[in-house]
């Protein structure tokens, strides 16, 4: 089972989640705000932190940014839980720092399930990249390959919260996907496709 | 008591002069001074700047009276009425050249000298008035930091402002007569100004807006009928709206911003809405009840309105969106502008 770390500001919230998870046998760690959270991470080492974004003091997003500058907890999986949808600019900046996106209210019978896959997913797509770094040189390649792949699951995910023509999310997609191929026709091996399959189920 | 009329005698008679002057005095006029020689004749008006001269003809000198008469009057405006004992059509021709206030044959008695000299005052005052009245004009038309242009139903250019004349590259009086279409390429001027002619003359002005090298002008078009009310005058005024524009374009923008941070206000709600959604279904599924179900429903009722309103702001966001991308081209030509004034 494993070790989940829980930033949220609101008591009820991270205790309901926490008897939820706690049932489904997990270990919770819950930080009330940002800066407790990272303080949390310096004894803690969570198999994915379940990250709020509305908070008062430090917010989700510089919470999140804090994690992914720090090397010592840079590598951790980290996934959005909101009651506020992503706009595209958010997706555009934090989406390759994240495994998911998470909107409540989540059916909590299943969040142990949705997690495990999130955690599932992020540990073979890091197996996955670090095998490629052994076989292909250009490691920045594969790491935008990743970060590329990774933002658009956000953005598909999404993209029916935006209005339907919404000709920007549309051509953002479009322009990640025209990259995604890009890196991978250059590279020209088609193990770079098992990590586009590689995506939590939603 | 009213100064006495100034009248100066150029005479090279010196018998003649002075029966001249008598006759003057006599009729109550001041003769400030005399002189025998056209070089004399200025030199004395520039000293005495007289009401008026009476200029013999022939004088002795190398300068006749023709030539005086015609500086003393374009260096100063003062009126001058030449007299002579004969003259032949050359001379009459030359005389007429310098626009003289009258001609008089020696001899001549001293009601028709009191005659030429009321009549020559009287329309000097009268020009005067002219020349005052055109100077208020063109003072008033240079004091406005406007363009403006009076036409008439024809669109030939009456009367037109320095700053307007400025923006057509030309000095005013090389611009009068003009046609206004045939300088000032405008359709938005050229079919409000088919309409107004059509019409009978309102006195109510109508403008628009335009844009001219890279400002902002409004222009209002101000029908007025002349005196007869028979033929009409247009003034057409622009005014500078640059500055205004550009606060405008700030304050819409402004707005915009406004809108975002509202809209902005509204996700934070939604999230504090979705929290306790989430508790609600947390503890439902914990310790289910009979009611459970239903409970449920009603979450999710919630919970669809909310998003509801999510996607309300998204598509808020979408048209704050098309909005910004919409400036660029006003915000290209502030630049422009700014660097215009730079150069300048």
């Amino acid at each position: 089972m494993s070790v989940i770390l829980l930033i949220d500001d609101n008591d009820d919230l991270r205790e309901i989640f926490t008897i939820f998870l706690s049932m489904a046998g997990h270990t919770i760690h819950s930080a009330p705000g940002g800066r407790e959270g990272i303080e949390m991470l310096k004894t803690v080492r969570p198999d994915i932190i379940l990250l709020d974004i509305m908070m008062p003091d430090m917010d989700g997003w510089e919470t999140l940014c804090a994690i992914k500058k720090n090397p010592a907890t840079r590598a951790l999986a980290v996934s959005m839980c909101s009651g506020k949808l992503p706009d595209l600019k958010e997706i555009n900046l934090y989406g390759k720092y994240i495994e998911d996106y998470l909107v409540k209210p989540q059916e909590l019978s299943d969040l142990s399930t949705t997690l495990v896959s999130i955690m599932g997913c992020f540990t073979k797509s890091r197996a996955e990249v670090e095998s490629l770094k052994n076989k292909i040189h250009d490691h920045h390649m594969i790491d935008e390959f990743y970060n590329a792949q990774k933002t658009l699951y956000i953005l598909e995910k999404f993209s029916r919260s935006f209005i339907s023509d919404s000709q920007e999310i549309e051509s953002d997609i479009h322009r990640y996907k025209a990259r995604i191929k890009e890196i991978h026709d250059s590279q020209g091996f088609p193990f770079l496709l098992k990590l586009l399959e590689l995506q939590p189920a939603h | 008591m009213t100064e006495k009329i100034r009248i100066l005698v150029i005479e090279d008679e010196a018998l003649v002069a002075d029966d001249m002057r008598e006759m003057l005095n006599g009729i109550g006029y001041e003769v400030p001074g005399v002189a025998d020689t056209g070089e004399g004749a200025i030199a004395l008006a520039d000293e005495q700047r007289p009401d008026l001269v009476l200029m013999d003809i022939n004088l002795s000198g190398t300068m006749d009276g023709i030539t005086a008469g015609g500086e003393i009057r374009s260096r100063w405006g003062i009126p001058v009425i030449y007299v002579t004992a004969f003259a032949t059509q050359a001379i009459i021709d030359r005389a007429k050249k310098t626009t003289p206030s009258g001609y008089i044959l020696k001899p001549f008695n001293e009601r028709q000298i009191q005659t030429a000299i009321e009549i020559a005052l009287y329309n000097a005052a009268i020009e005067r008035q002219l020349r005052e009245r055109d100077e208020t004009i063109r003072a008033l038309l240079n004091a406005v930091p406007d363009d403006l242009v009076l036409i008439n139903s024809e669109r030939k250019i009456i009367a037109i402002n320095k700053s307007m004349a400025k923006k057509l590259g030309q000095m005013p009086e090389a611009l009068v007569g003009k046609v206004i279409g045939d300088l000032h390429n405008s359709p938005e001027l050229d079919e409000m100004l088919d309409r107004i002619i059509a019409s009978p003359v309102t006195g109510r002005p109508t403008y628009f807006e335009e844009k001219w090298n890279n400002r902002w002008f409004e222009t209002l078009v101000y029908p007025v009928a002349d005196r007869t009310g028979t033929d009409m005058r247009i003034v057409i005024q622009s005014h500078d709206v640059t500055h205004r524009k550009q606060l405008e374009e700030k304050l819409k923008n402004e707005g915009i911003s406004q809108i975002g941070q509202n809209m902005e206000k509204f996700q934070i709600l939604n999230d504090q809405i979705r929290n306790p959604l989430q508790i609600i279904k947390g503890y439902l599924s914990l310790d289910k009840t009979k009611y459970s179900d239903a409970i449920n429903k009603q979450v999710g009722i919630i919970d669809n309105l909310v998003t509801q309103l999510d996607m309300g702001w998204l598509e808020s966001e979408k048209v704050q969106q098309f909005f910004l991308k919409h400036r660029p081209m006003f915000n290209k030509s502030l630049q422009e502008q700014q660097q215009e004034n730079d150069l300048q």
